[in-house]
């Protein structure tokens, strides 16, 4: 049966920018950016366009030819990063992303989609600016060295 | 008790707050002196820390503070990062602590940059960016740390940026050479995330306001070693 990806909705908080999407997982604490190839497939997954369709929509916005494999691709890279609900959404059985990013590379002529991550760590975590070696402490994260010896301690 | 931590209090937030006697609450922070002559701090009633350390529990009160301070601030979001001000925009260098952003903070300064804070880029809903003028926390060569007003060390303070002119990731190794390539504003801003406080908390506030920083802001990824290349680096680079 033709898949119909279904973009994720719930527990994300989004924001748009030109030629770019910002995501943040309220629930896996994950932020993600999505260029623009990657931001328009996520967009187009409503579940009822197929993904020939989305080639084909997404051939129309930039005015390029696009293969089905780009699509393939950015799929893989939000199914990943669980961007999609229902099943997963793989490469072409025994390909490789490189493999086929070979095969897209060379004949692409809209940007690879990509979809960059990063675990965003706790509030305190990231506020760093603890207290200085020698002061007391009760967690690793009171310390600018980001170590305490003892609970409470002293900052190394 | 009270008596060390106000003065303290007051060059952290140079002027930025009041002494009222009525007020409505939302965090409660207490300092207690106990009958067997310790002290301890309560957050929200809660003992956090007992100690006999009086110097130790007010550096670590004011820690306290200022976290939940750039956790909760209402309407802008507190990034950990250094920040300068020059020609009316804000230049931000992310990173956490022992990554040499006071240094290289510093440095610019002696350039003519105009001092934020060496601790957090606080921007707001359009894209501005306040100070947040702190004392500079210089280590001494090792992991002691001595606290200096900008004013005490000859440095311009600003009062604030209209807008974020740059921000710059660098990451610091020994003896590497300068080295940054331009990155998407997108990028830029998940990066950011790593250093925003309240993205947690308020992630649809936070994304939001960190949109705000103008496209047209010069955006890098690279690393440093000598602080003093850099800044020159960073100069050569911002055409300043």
């Amino acid at each position: 049966m033709e898949q119909k990806p279904l973009a994720r909705k719930t527990g994300l908080v989004t924001q748009e920018m030109p030629d770019e999407l910002l995501i943040y997982d309220m629930g896996s604490k994950k932020a993600h950016c999505l260029n623009s190839t990657a931001a328009f497939v996520w967009n187009s997954c409503d579940g009822n366009t197929s993904i020939d369709d989305i080639a084909s929509s997404l051939e129309r916005m930039t005015g390029k030819s696009v293969q089905k494999d780009i699509v393939v691709l950015a799929l893989e890279e939000l199914s990943k990063n669980n961007l999609l609900d229902g099943e997963d959404i793989g490469l072409p059985s025994g390909m490789s992303r490189r493999e086929v990013l070979r095969r897209v590379g060379i004949a692409a002529a809209v940007a690879i989609p990509v979809v960059a991550s990063l675990a965003v760590p706790s509030n305190v975590m990231a506020a760093t600016s603890g207290v200085a070696p020698g002061g007391p402490c009760v967690d690793p994260v009171d310390c600018q060295s980001g170590a305490c010896l003892g609970s409470p301690g002293t900052c190394l | 008790m009270l008596e060390g931590i106000e003065q303290r209090i007051r060059a952290v937030f140079r002027g930025n707050y009041e002494i009222v006697d009525r007020v409505r609450v939302d965090h409660q922070i207490e300092l207690v002196s106990d009958i067997d002559g310790g002290h301890q701090l309560k957050i929200e009633g809660k003992s956090v820390l007992k100690t006999s350390d009086k110097v130790g529990l007010v550096d670590y009160t004011l820690t306290k503070i200022r976290v939940i301070v750039a956790e909760n601030a209402e309407n802008c979001v507190f990034v950990h990062a250094g920040a300068l001000e020059k020609n009316g925009g804000a230049l931000l260098l992310p990173g956490n602590s022992f990554a040499g952003k006071t240094t290289l903070t510093v440095e610019l300064l002696k350039r003519g940059f105009r001092y934020l804070s060496d601790e957090y880029g606080v921007i707001g809903p359009n894209g501005n960016v306040a100070a947040f003028a702190k004392p500079i926390s210089l280590r001494d060569g090792g992991r002691t740390q001595i606290d200096r007003t900008p004013e005490e060390l000859g440095f311009d303070v600003s009062v604030g940026a209209s807008h974020v002119g740059a921000v710059i990731f660098l990451n610091y190794e020994p003896n590497t050479t300068f080295y940054a390539q331009k990155i998407s504003k997108g990028s830029a801003i998940l990066s950011l995330l790593e250093h925003a406080l309240p993205i947690r908390s308020r992630p649809e506030f936070t994304l939001k306001t960190l949109s705000a920083i103008p496209s047209s802001a010069t955006f890098l990824n690279g690393k440093r070693g000598d602080a003093r290349e850099a800044a020159d680096q960073i100069e050569k680079l911002l055409d300043c």
